[in-house]
């Protein structure tokens, strides 16, 4: 909210600076977004008589004027402006003046051959509007030329930008504001005298049919005739304009300023109009939900379809207004108005929300409505702006009509404030003398500046029933309320730091940690954490938001491997060689049960395996091969402690079909590990050797146990020598290595310690349909060395298993 | 053939001196080796000598025999002194040969990187668990119960305004703040209750410079017979201590959040500038409420920041955006 200083201080005493002003406010809660000082705009620029006009010798558009600035000082300025002509009073920027609006500042120079000393300002010059048509011509008559324009213009005020949280209803007004400002500095507050009007009731021009009393507890029509309409005073049209509002004539701006002033939204129909929409002289406002498959057209020119969620005023049942968000087109006050019907009402804040969301519509009225307007001051309102109308446009109010359903303000009960608790929930302050608890009086003297009526509850100490004021029942409902308006005049940093008395102790959680040994791991083999958007463009299978913002964010991710494909290629173009990246995010699913959700380990792999010192290989690439890229996978789950398990697998079409395992951990699917189809690649214009794997967080957590985290046990070693025996044999391709190590494993037993592949060879020499491999075995006893015929029997035995269950041919 | 002991004397003192500069002049162990067995191998010089001393006298073998040995002693030191030489000759011909520039680069394969969001939740959470907290974690997907109703945020509440949240099939929804996972906690834990909630949010903002529809949070929760206001503000002031490693100037605002009151925003001064650090209060006793402890008996506070906002000040980052593209070029910098 922008609230002019000049109008604060006509509601309140005001000593300070705007800037001290300005952090007052903040650190009460009300932050101050910026200050702007209107004094800037117009610095150095005075009142000029225009004395003489004459046509410029070089130019059609342009004159040359001769301008009085005052002490006998006449300015030749070549002025732009149609509407430039003699004996006007303007605005005259003299050289040297800055002019921050249109960040120009004003030297001596020629136009067309003509010397300029000056300009002749528009009110855009002044940023005062944010086009102008022409110059601004003074209204005023004789002004002294050489006087500063500021304060003719309201260029002598500065504008605080307020935020207001949300919970401050009050706050949305400029008397909320001034009594914030009384309680907050003790200056004394004067607010603007309510007339006392009295106008006559139920004289039949004025019906009043509320269908939901619950939506609108309380409505004020009031018929007003003889409507001068016309332009607003200056200091009106100054006050809207210096809290951003447009003046638009008399009517419409004294329903805007009593808006700004009591957070009293208003509305003024014209009469005429109403009856014309209604068809009839008689005139009944209503108000009552839309029915489906009505519309109407607002303020703003749109035309709306209307639903059950959006609250009206009808006119005899036809619509004519969105109540409590926007006024309709139709029934708009215009040049021609003689007479209004003013509505003064409240609505549901909650009714009022939904109505604006559903349109997508958000006025001064409706974010006031929503918050909770004050009941109490409606009637003070409803009086000003008749008060008002009567002033600036001679109107006369003939009839109100009333429905009002708003609970006896009394019958609100009191809060009970307990000094005990006050200070048990805040704690002890800095005092003069050294630290101590808030006291009694201190709460009495907050409390009553906030406009609190507290009386002690006889027989208990420090104990209140305290009554709040109507402007402040929206917020201040509980004890803790009080509590918290207590510590906001108070001052936080009045308040000590402390620490709890009772301390806990901390730990990491168990998956946190194991998050944290992956990272280690899968950053110590290379590969740097990325942290990607979890929305992404939908391709069909994923869950969808219901109200995205951009279509290409409107699903949730189902994989890491698609955003690290992504980053993959967009690095890759960037010239930055191959990313090797890893990422432990979540994902998202849809499962039998619903929608799903766990976390992942997407990790992307390629490249040079050795990208720095390609000189020793005379700059030539050395992709990293598959098994590399498997190896560095295996790099960190040996790190883990786990023996993960690799079967050939096709089930991802991204995915290499010949070159991709499924990764098995104690029989549980743990994810997936392959090299980029050569087809993604190409589209992708990737390199060869890119590598990609997504493990289930969830299937390695429990696999890794809360006990494997703890401390490792030892083992002991066999400090005998092994033996060592080779092993070649020719076996059909369709056998798999693991699954030879599997049965040497077996068969070998107790005595065998390690199993090698170390070669492996298809083409000459061996069989069609088969490849000849070679394992280095080792065996060892923790107790004893191996004697030959100990080792043999079971070397044997390994061979014939192998010749028996894959018909391998023997070498050796 | 007769031998005289004074020529075989002339003979061995003969061979030393010839022995003596043969040695001198190898320069290679090869060749010292030769020269070794010409003058003391079996059938070397020295033997063939010494085959001549069975013809001398008996009183005479003695004297000549002494001599022989001498002459075979001095040779022998000369061969090993050779030897040592030619040895140390050669490995400094050796390491002549192996030098290399050692300003060239080595063969490597870079360390990965830590992302700079999670080196600021590893920095927070490392200062909380000092301060007696525990990780807890929850769902991203929320219910509106616990992503709003359970905090005092109740349907059609204002406050919905200030986070607009992405809504899901089936009426649930992404969560907007780690403050769902206080509920989810408190439900399962008796107090007292110290967590720190670290984890991924969702808001339906527009993508610019400062605002991504997903961001990370931070969020802690103490509940307990006798915490106060005074202990936030400490627990605060303790935490940025750490975080910005001195102590700054510290401003607590007023401010509004519907779980917490009294509430407040912290602003930090750092390297001149006041920054909006985060956000705290005293749970709202409606929140306890909601999961069962008596506020009469319980007080606690809360506090969150984002994680972005951090990582953007400390590391002078200009777009926020560029934390999410994954750009090896930014990465790396960390």
């Amino acid at each position: 909210m922008r609230v002019s200083l000049n109008w604060l201080k006509e509601l309140v005493d005001i000593d300070i600076t705007p800037e001290e002003l300005g952090k007052i406010l903040t650190i009460a809660g009300f932050e101050v977004e910026g200050i702007e000082d209107l004094r800037t705009f117009a610095e150095g620029v005075v009142v000029g008589k225009v004395v003489e006009v004459e046509p410029h010798p070089n130019a059609d558009k342009l004159s040359v004027c001769q301008v009085d600035v005052g002490d006998n000082a006449r300015l030749n300025i070549v002025c732009g402006a149609a509407n430039v002509r003699a004996n006007i009073y303007v605005p005259v920027a003299q050289i040297g003046t800055y002019l921050p609006a249109i960040d120009l500042k004003l030297r001596q120079t020629k136009l067309r051959g003509v010397p300029s000393e000056g300009m002749i300002c528009s009110l855009a010059e002044l940023g005062l509007e944010k086009e102008s048509a022409g110059i601004y011509i003074f209204s005023e008559e004789n002004l002294q030329p050489g006087k500063d324009v500021r304060p003719l213009l309201g260029l002598d005020d500065v504008i605080l930008d307020l935020a207001t949280t949300a919970n401050r209803a009050d706050a949305l007004s400029m008397v909320g504001i001034a009594r914030e400002v009384a309680a907050l500095t003790g200056a004394s507050l004067r607010l603007p005298k309510i007339p006392e009007v009295s106008i006559p009731q139920d004289r039949g021009w004025l019906g009043l049919e509320i269908a939901d009393r619950q939506a609108c507890p309380a409505y004020l029509g009031t018929v007003i005739e003889g409507v001068k309409l016309a332009p607003s005073p200056t200091w009106l049209k100054r006050r809207l304009q210096a809290a951003g509002v447009r003046p638009i004539n008399n009517v419409v701006d004294v329903t805007n300023y009593v808006l700004l002033e009591w957070g009293q939204p208003l509305h003024a129909f014209d009469r005429e109009r109403l009856q014309a929409v209604a068809g009839s002289d008689s005139l009944t406002i209503g108000v009552r939900f839309a029915k489906n498959e009505e519309s109407l057209t607002t303020l703003d020119g749109q035309r709306r379809s209307l639903t059950g969620q959006n609250l009206l005023i009808t006119a005899n049942d036809r619509p004519v207004a969105l109540a409590g968000v926007m006024g309709g087109e139709e029934t708009e006050v215009h040049a021609e108005t003689k007479n209004i019907i003013l509505e003064a009402a409240l609505f549901d804040p909650v009714v009022i929300r939904r109505s604006a969301r559903s349109q997508n519509l958000r006025t001064e009225a409706s974010t006031r409505y929503e918050r909770g307007v004050n009941q109490v001051e409606l009637d003070a309102a409803s009086a000003r702006a008749i008060a008002l109308l009567k002033e600036l446009a001679g109107a006369e109010a003939i009839e109100q009509s009333i429905v009002d359903g708003r609970p006896d303000p009394a019958s609100r009960g009191s809060i009970e404030l307990r000094l005990d608790r006050i200070n048990e929930v805040l704690g002890v302050v800095k005092k003069e003398d050294g630290v101590g608890y808030i006291e009694a009086e201190e709460v009495e003297q907050i409390l009553t500046a906030l406009g609190c009526r507290l009386e002690k509850i006889e027989g208990k100490t420090n104990i209140w029933k305290v009554t709040v004021p109507p402007y402040r029942y929206r917020d201040l409902e509980r004890e803790i309320d009080l509590i918290e308006e207590v510590a906001r005049l108070y001052g936080y940093d009045r308040f000590c730091d402390t620490l709890p008395e009772k301390t806990e102790p901390g730990y990491l959680s168990f998956d946190y940690r194991v998050k944290n040994k992956l990272r280690n791991a899968l950053r110590s083999v290379g590969l740097t954490e990325v942290v990607q958007y979890s929305l992404v463009k939908p391709t069909g299978k994923e869950i969808t938001l219901a109200n995205p913002l951009f279509a290409e964010y409107s699903a949730l991710r189902t994989d890491l491997i698609s955003g690290l494909l992504d980053a993959v290629e967009y690095n890759y173009s960037q010239g930055n060689g191959v990313l090797n990246a890893f990422e432990i995010g979540r994902i998202f699913w849809r499962g039998e049960e619903g929608l799903q959700e766990a976390d992942a380990v997407g990790g992307i792999m390629g490249g040079d395996l050795y990208p720095q010192g390609s000189w020793t290989r005379g700059g030539k690439p050395a992709p990293m091969s598959w098994y590399e890229a498997k190896g560095i996978l295996e790099s960190v789950f040996d790190r883990l402690g786990i023996e993960v398990e690799y079967r050939s697998t096709r089930e991802d079409s991204r995915l290499h079909p010949g070159r991709t395992a499924s990764l098995w951990l104690d029989g549980q699917h743990l994810g997936i590990f392959g090299q980029l189809h050569p087809q993604i690649r190409q589209q992708r214009d990737l390199p060869d050797a890119v590598y990609v794997f997504q493990l289930a967080f969830d299937i390695l957590l429990t696999a890794l146990g809360k006990e494997e985290l703890a401390t490792k046990k030892f083992q002991v070693y066999s400090t005998y020598p092994g033996t060592e025996r080779d092993l070649a044999f020719f076996a059909p391709t369709g056998i798999s290595v693991s699954q030879i190590e599997k049965t040497i494993n077996r068969a070998g037993g107790a005595l065998l310690e390690r199993v090698e592949l170390f070669d492996e060879y298809k083409g000459k020499n061996v069989p069609e349909g088969q490849r000849s491999l070679a394992f280095n075995l080792i065996y060892r006893a923790s107790d004893r060395t191996l004697t030959d015929e100990e080792v043999e029997p079971v070397h044997q035995k390994i061979r014939d298993a192998l010749v028996e269950q894959f018909e391998v041919t023997l070498r050796s | 053939m007769s031998t005289s002991p004074n020529q075989l004397e002339t003979q061995l003192q003969q061979l030393q001196r010839e022995a003596v500069e043969a040695i001198a002049a190898t320069s290679t162990l090869e060749e010292l080796e030769s020269i070794r067995v010409s003058y003391l191998g079996k059938k070397g010089q020295l033997s063939q000598i010494l085959r001549g001393m069975g013809k001398l006298s008996p009183q005479e073998r003695p004297r000549i025999g002494a001599l022989a040995n001498e002459v075979k002693e001095t040779l022998q030191v000369n061969l090993d002194n050779r030897h040592q030489a030619l040895q140390q000759a050669r490995i400094e011909e050796q390491l002549q040969a192996e030098t290399l520039d050692v300003t060239m680069p080595g063969v490597s394969r870079p360390l990965g990187h830590i992302h700079p969001i999670n080196s600021i939740i590893d920095r927070i959470l490392e200062i909380f668990v000092g301060l007696g907290y525990t990780v807890a974690t929850g769902p991203h997907i929320e219910t509106d119960y616990y992503n709003f109703e359970a905090l005092n945020t109740p349907v059609d509440h204002p406050a919905r305004d200030m986070q607009d949240t992405f809504y899901l099939p089936e009426g649930s929804l992404l969560r907007t703040h780690t403050s769902s996972v206080q509920i989810r906690y408190m439900e399962t834990h008796q107090p007292p209750v110290r967590i720190v909630a670290p984890g991924r949010c969702y808001r339906r903002d527009t993508v610019d410079a400062t605002h991504s529809a997903t961001f990370h949070q931070i969020e802690i929760l103490a509940v307990d017979k006798g915490l106060r206001f005074t202990d936030l503000k400490g627990t605060i002031k303790e935490f940025i201590r750490q975080m910005f490693g001195e102590e700054l100037p510290i401003l607590f605002r007023a401010s509004y959040f519907p779980f917490t009151e009294p509430s407040a925003e912290v602003d930090v001064q750092w390297k001149g500038k006041w920054l909006e650090v985060l956000g705290c209060g005293m749970v709202d006793p409606n929140v306890l409420k909601a999961v069962g402890y008596d506020p009469e008996i319980y007080t606690g506070f809360a506090a969150g920041l984002g994680v972005e906002r951090f990582a953007m000040v400390l590391h002078e980052i200009d777009d926020i955006r560029r934390l999410y593209n994954s750009d090896l070029r930014f990465l790396k910098q960390f």
